[in-house]
């Protein structure tokens, strides 16, 4: 077999030797592991980009690996990855990057940065095992290997009473939605007595919305959107966003999306077949619904907020919603051809374009909040002011990010919400009408922050200067790619987002044609 | 066109947007360049009027202070929704399992 060959599997295999080498190389050097963790994601990250070229290169049809077998065969761990997968990974590859990189001023002043790394690592694992996974119980591993890790960063100020509370909330929350995630793997498990995905979408499609199969999929909505935040289920989101030090709360953000993609896989490549033969509108009313209520209710809930990395929190929230609104509406419209090609497919490549455009600008934002507290040392926006006289740079990357989430033309937050907006309009214009009023609270609510922490007079009790530049450099690695994608939302919506579109859309060969 | 994109029932191209934005910003600028030159580098020049006193510190709006009015008006919305987020565990849980009971329900009865 060629290097090219094993890619998927190498993909996954590099951060986690990563993860193995850190805490070694941690007792040679204090900072060597910062290096060397970075060169791991640098490394699955240029992984992640050969594997892209290869997918979206081809005609379509996923990659089979089979793990220990040079045939493919569906029992087995199998990974199957097909654009979508390939999407999911190049996110969570572009932001552990940023991430990395900013954390190493960040984790300057702590100690034990051997283990902070091994678990960015870990989190990283999880969340690319997630996505390239073909096999339901591997998904399960790698959903669980990424909520302990993440429990474990939330955690990792240990001075901080707040960050065990909110490490156990968040914990408490991963267990109960792993256990929903494993009771409706045993049960599909018991019906089909196999665990590959597109070997169970066969099964499924052949069956139909049986009892037993409503409440599979009803779990498998349930703990995926805990895993992603969405409202009534995000209530230890903030908790744990707001206490993640620095950067975590961008790969937290960034790792929960792929709770969302376990979500769109649930609903199109393992349901999709039964629920467009049967013309089910209810799912994706279900995901309708999640996602009014996150964009909602997490809007709100920010502008009432003076901690600015809850206020950050909230947001995320409410950015789920787009994307589970856009994606919901291509759910409901499955068995209908008419309204797919009409508006369907649109709504879906909105949400999709809405999930990178997010885990950018909000990445950005996190960065950001994560950079007012290294030099403030509080996160309370009452206690700040004046902000923008000795952290220009900041300031301006603030500014970015606080216009392409609230949907400003020409950023990119506006043409995802553009096409979401017009696509569910023709499916329900009054839910086009709340996703509108969201974005003008959304804007209200970094107005807000805008105002009371860079503007006004200087602080005069604490000295501010502006982030090192490893900082800086994070930042703006996600600067210059919300600056292309706003610029060029046409190149990636037709190299990045239609094929994934396409992928989601399409059933999944089964592993050595059984 | 890469700037371009098609919603299906209209379009949207980036680029001619940033251009709009660029000669806007020209013009602007050469407004501005038709003010006095130096004004900002005088004496107190570029700093807010306050009514020639120094900007003391309590003139900045806290965080907490902004949008009174819209939250005041909106108290019955936000009393219980803000009540709802206890931090308590036992309570995220009922949410959780409460939740996934109305999923099933609508997935049964939808």
């Amino acid at each position: 077999m060629s290097f090219m060959d094993q890619l998927p599997i190498l993909i996954i295999a590099v951060p986690l030797l990563g993860a193995f080498l850190t805490p070694i190389l941690g007792m040679m050097s204090k900072k060597l592991p910062r290096y060397t963790s970075t060169l791991f994601l640098a490394v699955s990250a240029l992984l992640v980009a050969l594997m892209a070229f290869e997918v979206y290169g081809g005609d379509g049809t996923p990659i089979i690996y089979t793990l220990g077998s040079s045939d493919p065969t569906p029992f087995r761990i199998v990974l199957e990855i097909d654009a979508f997968s390939v999407f999911m990974a190049i996110i969570m590859a572009g932001v552990s990057l940023a991430v990395s990189i900013y954390s190493w001023s960040f984790t300057d002043k702590y100690t034990g940065q051997d283990k902070f790394y091994t678990l960015i690592l870990l989190v990283v694992v999880g969340s690319y095992g997630m996505t390239l996974t073909g096999d339901l119980f591997n998904l399960f591993v790698f959903f669980e290997i990424s909520s302990i890790a993440l429990s474990g960063l939330v955690a990792f100020r240990m001075n901080r009473g707040e960050s065990f509370e909110a490490a156990f909330k968040y914990m408490m929350y991963s267990t109960l939605s792993g256990l929903f995630l494993l009771f409706a793997i045993a049960l599909l498990y018991s019906q089909y007595g196999v665990l590959n995905i597109a070997l169970l979408a066969q099964g499924i499609t052949a069956d139909g919305f049986t009892p037993l199969n409503k409440v599979v999929l009803a779990l498998l909505i349930g703990d995926f959107a805990m895993k992603a935040g969405a409202v009534p289920l995000h209530m230890p989101s903030p908790y744990a966003y707001s206490e993640s030090p620095g950067g975590i709360s961008t790969l937290f953000m960034a790792a929960s999306q792929a709770g969302l993609y376990g979500l769109f896989r649930a609903s199109f490549t393992l349901f999709g077949g039964a629920i467009s033969s049967m013309g089910y509108a209810a799912v994706g009313w279900i995901v309708i619904i999640l996602g009014v209520l996150s964009m909602f209710i997490g809007v709100t809930m920010a502008l009432v907020q003076k901690d600015v990395k809850r206020l950050m929190a909230y947001h995320c929230i409410s950015q789920t919603g787009y994307i589970l609104l856009g994606v919901g509406v291509g759910i409901a419209v499955l068995g209908d051809a008419t309204a797919m090609d009409r508006y369907g497919k649109a709504a879906i490549e909105g949400g999709l374009f809405h999930t990178i455009n997010n885990a950018l600008y909000k990445g950005l934002l996190f960065l950001t909040a994560g950079a007012m507290f290294y030099a403030t040392g509080t996160r309370n926006l009452n206690e700040m002011r004046g902000l923008g006289h000795n952290m220009k740079i900041t300031t301006m990357f603030f500014l970015i990010g606080a216009i392409a989430i609230s949907g400003i033309p020409p950023s990119n937050g506006f043409s995802s919400k553009l096409l979401i907006y017009e696509s569910v309009f023709q499916f329900n214009p009054a839910l086009s009408a709340i996703a509108m009023f969201v974005s003008v609270l959304t804007l209200a609510s970094f107005v807000k922050v805008f105002y009371s922490a860079f503007l006004g007079p200087k602080m005069k009790d604490k000295e501010i200067k502006e982030v090192p530049s490893s900082m800086i450099f994070g930042m703006a690695i996600l600067v210059a790619a919300i600056l292309a994608f706003s610029l060029f939302p046409g190149l990636v919506l037709d190299t990045l987002i239609k094929p994934a579109v396409e992928a989601l859309l399409r059933a999944w060969p089964i592993p050595g044609g059984v | 066109m890469w700037g371009e994109i098609f919603t299906g029932t209209g379009m949207w191209n980036a680029v001619v947007f940033a251009i709009v934005l660029v000669v806007v910003a020209i013009i602007v600028r050469l407004i501005r360049s038709t003010g006095i030159e130096g004004a900002a580098k005088r004496e107190h020049g570029g700093e807010p009027y306050y009514f020639g006193n120094e900007v003391p510190e309590s003139a900045h709006i806290r965080a907490s202070n902004l949008y009174w009015g819209f939250l005041k008006t909106m108290e019955s919305y936000y009393k219980p929704l803000v009540g709802e987020h206890t931090g308590n565990v036992n309570d995220f849980m009922a949410w959780a399992v409460l939740t996934m009971a109305g999923i099933l329900l609508l997935m049964f009865f939808m």
